[in-house]
């Protein structure tokens, strides 16, 4: 039966071949419908079945349920009303449950079960068929389907399939089936050369393994195609690889050789050898012969070395370490220093001369590692010192500066090191020492500078804010350049020139500071680095705010020291004249301006900036007062929008910088800078040439012009085509060309490029400060008042003033009323000066008991005051008022005083007795009769006349001398430097300086007391006279007449002699006339009774 | 007939190392003797939705039964104590 059945596969077989599908058809029908076929088939469902039913239920035959349940399923798959499957239905379905497994995401799934029903559906075998895709294909299919159970919520891995290793035929067929005959069918080569003989045997072998391999595929590709071609590609892979692997084996054993060659041995780890370091020449093994030299000397001796190493291993590392590489086996570092690793050696030299021809290089790895740190640390912000606070930006310029001169040292290095490498040249120690020679200078003075200038600084200040930091590096940077400039013959390496980049780098920062606030009027300084730093408790309307409102960027402890210093009140009569001869001449230079402003230290300005930092200071106060009083824009440029940026005053620099240095760096500079920064300096606009047509068109358009936008869009093609915000750079203005040599006096240059832009600056906006004070502010008609009213130079308005005051004190009438005074001081004044009637007040202040001592200082407790409007009153201050009110209380005394002679009649002195009638039976009237008086009435009349007018001479002489000598050629000299003031300073140190030289010369200084006791004590005489003058000479004894001439005679020789004699000295010629005046005054005196 | 589809030629091997991976991925719960029983089944005529219904009545009737031996069990004992 089998037999029959197999004979009939065959013919199945044959019929397949023979492609005739209805053929194979009827054939099938033909074997299947065979009775004992059918029942064998029964037979196999049946006992499949049972034994499905146990692989499923487990139940065993004989089971009641067993037999429940064969019964169950014969009756199914008899009786049954399910169609058979469809072959379209089900791919159908197939590509459904793909579909829905792309839904999901399971892409993978989606893509295996295709895979694979594909590959099920081709396999061949199923229902005794050699073909795929036959009804049992497709029946299986529909069962896995029906009994799939949510297909997407299943885990599935593909398995790799484990690709089965064919073994391989080696058998000769090609010899075989040729049977030793040669036949050189292969051969159409034309030599007869072996190698071709030997290619084609080995390519015949090649090919007949490969035409047997393929022999091989063919007969299974039929019952699996699906995997034949993969085979295939196993076959031939693992053909050639079997080869390759043997091939592979030998090349890397050649690649080991061949490495081993090229690359170092591992030295670091000792693995070294001397004989491969050793040289043939005997000079080459110099350690050998030290060594047995030493344990000569020595027989304890042993060398430490043990690791040897070859120069040029030497030379790498020291390349390493000179950029910056703190880590290596032959230089260790300490932290500090490199030092040479005592367990090395070379061949060719002992170790302390191997140490003493490195200790130069080493010195240099030290230094660049001290500015590689200082870079990272000023990165990181670690700069601030104790203070914590960020570095300046002054050290931000120096560090990057350090940055790009070790890049580029580093370059030089990498460039030797891939030399070194190359090993195209002998490369010893010396030749890299020569090698290194242009930049080793270099690395000196860069390191030199930052010794002092940063390290030292932050080391001897530890809490030192940053604007002694900045002026110690900046300093340090100048004292180098002009140490270099000194050189300039000598310096072949450009020393000089590197550190004068970096001396216009560092210096950036403080010139944009100083940029913006003569711009702009702000003072920006957000690291304190500046000069200076806006005292934000000093508002800009305060009359205090041009002394006040800049302070110097010192410690609160150093700075009272610094006041206390610089004010003191201990300075001799000759000082202060001294130094208000002076007040006419103030200079621009940095320590007078500023110290006349705040007081600042030398040390604190960088000597760089020295020469522009006065102006710069000025320039920016009077832009922040320009700003308060709302005309910031007269301050600009002419042409120039408010919005528009000027030129800001380090591109300035640069520019002029490299036009002075050489005429080739200003060619270059032109073609990178925007035209119209070199085109038009009053122009503000940067580079509008190179903003799109299109853009200004559409903004100049109607209704679309917006001018900040016009700027905005100028800046930014300009920045693009510049490619850098920061404008010029340093290196493309200052020496453009390494070959050019630095000129000498270039310090000198610095200053003549900064001067210039400052100075037009300082000019314009003074100047323009100044005018708008005196023009609209009325700053002279309001000094002219003062000297009005307080110098008392408008004498008519004053006397009408005072008389009234001293009428009212002769007449004993309450007077120390301030509505009274001022009653008094409005009426006098309203006549003349209207306007100021409103501004004057007087005001009545308390005297204490000692400045009460006099009669005559009864007048001292008027006080006046002067209305004056701001920004006047930063010239006019009220100290400044105060000492005008003091003088104004002498010149009252001395008014008062005169006034009082000036009043007295001959007739109220000698009034005759019946005129005191009344006084008959008085106690006193036997007195009055002086009747024991050694003088005679007469006699006492003159002398007291004489007395009267002795006293007036000297009161008069004290008076002129006072009004025209002091006040009025002091008023005319003061008058001519007014004129010629150039800033608001310059005014109210002028202004400051007169009122403190009349207040000096009006005996008000403290010093001077005991000259102004005595002019005071003759003022009081003349009081005391002139009230002894009305009560009349019959009550006015000789001896009061001696005592009276008695006392002025001694005022007046004391003060005589004293003046004389400072006269002498030659210090003071003003003082020549009141002396004359007064020793003419001693002349002809009655001495005594 | 109860040797596995090992035994069998490479090919067969392969078509049920196909229909098992088939099935794993579709989760019919089919173990290597009983998809070769199945596939002996469908090569010998049987319907496949017919064998399909037969497998899941057989599972759900055998599931059953094992509750029931387990349940009653515990029941059992339940009333015991």
């Amino acid at each position: 039966m089998e037999e029959n059945c197999k004979l009939k596969t065959g013919e199945f077989q044959n019929v397949m071949k023979s492609g005739s599908l209805k053929g194979l058809e009827a054939t099938r029908r033909r074997v299947d419908s065979h009775p004992l076929k059918m029942a064998k088939r029964k037979q196999q469902v049946e006992g499949d079945m049972r034994l499905l039913i146990t692989a499923i239920t487990g139940l065993e035959v004989g089971d009641e349920n067993f037999d429940l349940c064969v019964n169950f399923s014969k009756s199914n798959f008899k009786y049954h009303r399910f169609l058979s499957p469809d072959s379209h239905k089900l791919e159908r379905a197939v590509e459904g449950l793909c579909e829905k497994l792309e839904v999901h995401s399971q892409h993978e799934k989606a893509v295996a079960l295709k895979e694979m029903v594909e590959s099920f559906l081709q396999l061949p075998g199923l229902d005794g068929k050699e073909v795929g895709k036959t009804d049992v294909h497709y029946a299986v299919l529909s069962l896995l389907l029906e009994l799939a159970d949510s297909p997407t919520k299943t885990h599935f891995e593909k398995k790799v399939k484990d690709i089965v290793e064919e073994p391989v035929d080696t058998f000769d067929w090609a010899k075989y089936l040729l049977d030793s005959v040669d036949l050189n069918f292969m051969s159409y080569a034309s030599s007869d050369s072996e190698e071709d003989e030997e290619t084609l045997d080995d390519g015949d072998d090649d090919d007949v393994d490969k035409n047997d391999v393929s022999d091989n595929r063919r007969t299974r590709g039929n019952q699996s195609s699906v995997q034949s071609d993969k085979m295939a590609g196993d076959d031939e892979t693992l053909g050639t690889g079997y080869r390759s692997h043997d091939l592979s084996r030998v090349s890397q054993e050649d690649e080991s050789a061949r490495l081993d060659k090229l690359l170092v041995v591992r030295y670091w780890e000792g693995r070294s050898v001397e004989e491969t370091c050793a040289g043939d020449h005997n000079n080459s093994n110099l350690i050998r012969d030290w060594n047995a030299y030493k344990r000569q000397m020595n027989e304890f001796d042993c060398p430490v070395a043990n690791v040897v190493v070859t120069e040029t291993q030497i030379i790498r590392e020291t390349l390493w370490i000179l950029m910056g590489i703190p880590d290596s086996f032959i230089f260790k570092h300490s932290g500090k220093e490199f030092s040479l690793n005592p367990d090395v050696y070379v061949m060719h030299l002992s170790t302390e001369s191997l140490e003493c021809s490195l200790r130069p290089l080493m010195r240099k790895a030290n230094q660049v590692h001290a500015l590689s740190t200082f870079v990272s640390d000023l990165v990181a912000q670690n700069c601030g010192g104790d203070t914590g606070a960020p570095p300046p930006q002054t050290y931000q310029a120096f560090g990057s500066c350090v940055f790009r001169f070790l890049s580029d040292f580093k370059s030089f290095l990498v460039g030797l090191e891939q030399e070194v490498m190359r090993q195209e040249k002998l490369i010893t120690l010396d030749k890299l020492t020569s090698n290194l020679r242009s930049w080793l200078p270099k690395l000196q003075a860069v390191h030199g500078v930052y010794i002092c200038g940063v390290a030292q600084a932050s080391h001897h200040h530890r809490t030192a804010n940053n604007c002694v930091k900045a002026t110690a590096l900046l300093d340090t940077l100048y004292e180098s350049v002009f140490e270099s400039d000194l050189l300039c013959g000598v310096d072949g390496e450009g020393v000089g020139k590197l550190l004068l980049r970096m001396l216009i780098a560092c210096s950036e920062p403080l010139l944009r500071i100083a940029s913006d606030w003569v711009n702009c009027g702000h003072l920006m300084d957000p690291a304190g680095e500046f000069v200076l730093h806006r005292n934000t408790d000093i508002k800009s309307l305060d009359e205090t705010f041009w002394e006040k409102a800049f302070v110097s960027n010192l410690n609160q402890d150093e700075e009272d020291d610094a006041e206390t210093a610089a004010t003191t009140e201990s300075q001799p009569l000759a000082n202060v004249s001294a130094s208000s001869q002076r007040s006419g001449t103030l200079s621009s230079s940095i320590p007078n301006a500023a110290e006349r402003t705040v007081c600042v230290e030398p040390a604190l300005y960088p000597k760089f900036l020295g020469s522009v930092l006065g102006k710069v200071i000025l320039t920016g106060k009077s832009m922040e007062m320009l700003e308060n009083l709302g005309r910031m824009e007269e301050a600009l440029e002419i042409g120039a929008n408010l919005l528009e940026q000027p030129q800001s005053l380090f591109n300035h620099f640069l520019m002029q910088m490299g036009k002075k240095l050489n005429s080739v760096s200003t060619s270059l500079s032109k073609e990178k800078i925007p035209e119209t920064e070199t085109a038009d300096e009053n122009s503000a606009i940067v580079a509008p040439t190179k903003t799109p047509n299109l853009v200004s068109k559409q903004l100049l358009q109607k209704g679309e012009k917006d001018t900040l936008l016009h700027l905005n869009f100028s800046a930014l093609f300009s920045q693009e085509g510049r490619g850098d915000k920061s404008g010029p750079h340093v290196e493309d203005n200052v020496a453009a060309s390494d070959s050019t040599p630095i000129k000498s006096q270039v310090l000198r240059m610095c200053e003549e490029s900064l001067g210039p832009y400052v100075a037009s600056r300082y000019s314009r906006v003074c100047s323009r400060l100044l005018h708008i004070l005196k023009s609209e502010y009325n700053l002279v008609q309001c000094i002219h008042a003062m000297q009005r009213y307080f110098l008392m130079s408008s004498g008519e308005v004053m006397y009408d003033f005072y008389r009234s005051v001293f009428l009212k004190i002769q007449k004993r009438e309450m007077w120390k009323d301030s509505d009274l005074l001022e009653m008094f001081l409005h009426e006098a004044v309203d006549g003349s000066y209207p306007e100021d009637t409103t501004r004057l007040s007087v005001s009545v202040v308390p005297l204490s008991r000692s400045q009460t001592e006099h009669a005559i200082s009864e007048t001292d407790c008027i006080q006046l005051k002067y209305q004056v409007p701001w920004p006047v009153d930063v010239v006019i201050s009220s100290s400044c008022q105060d000492q005008y009110n003091d003088i104004f209380n002498f010149l009252l005394q001395i008014k008062r005083s005169k006034f009082t002679l000036e009043q007295l009649k001959f007739e109220e002195l000698s009034k005759k007795l019946p005129e005191v009638a009344g006084l008959e039976g008085h106690p006193s009237f036997s007195n009055t009769l002086m009747e024991d008086d050694p003088m005679t009435v007469g006699q006492r009349l003159h002398r007291f006349q004489l007395l009267k007018f002795r006293l007036l001479y000297f009161v008069n002489s004290l008076h002129n001398y006072m009004m025209t000598r002091i006040l009025h050629s002091t008023g005319l000299k003061f008058s001519e430097q007014l004129s010629e003031a150039t800033d608001l300073e310059q005014v109210i140190q002028i202004h400051r300086n007169y009122v403190g030289l009349i207040h000096d010369r009006c005996l008000l200084h403290p010093k001077l007391a005991f000259l102004k006791k005595a002019v005071c004590q003759v003022l009081n005489l003349s009081l005391t006279c002139s009230s002894q003058w009305r009560r009349g000479i019959q009550l006015l004894s000789g001896e009061a007449v001696c005592e009276l001439e008695l006392e002025v005679s001694r005022c007046v020789h004391f003060l005589s002699s004293f003046l004389n004699n400072v006269i002498k000295r030659g210090s003071f010629p003003h003082l020549e006339s009141l002396a004359f005046a007064l020793v003419s005054s001693l002349q002809n005196v009655p001495q005594g009774p | 007939m109860g040797s596995t589809s090992k035994s069998k030629s490479p090919a067969a091997a392969e078509t049920m190392e196909i229909l098992m991976e088939i099935s794993q991925l579709l989760n019919t719960g089919l173990d290597e003797e009983t998809m070769a029983l199945c596939l002996r089944l469908c090569e010998n005529g049987v319907n496949p939705q017919a064998l399909a219904q037969v497998i899941r009545e057989l599972r759900r009737e055998s599931a059953d039964i094992r509750a029931e031996s387990s349940g009653g069990g515990d029941g059992l004992s339940a009333r015991e104590a």
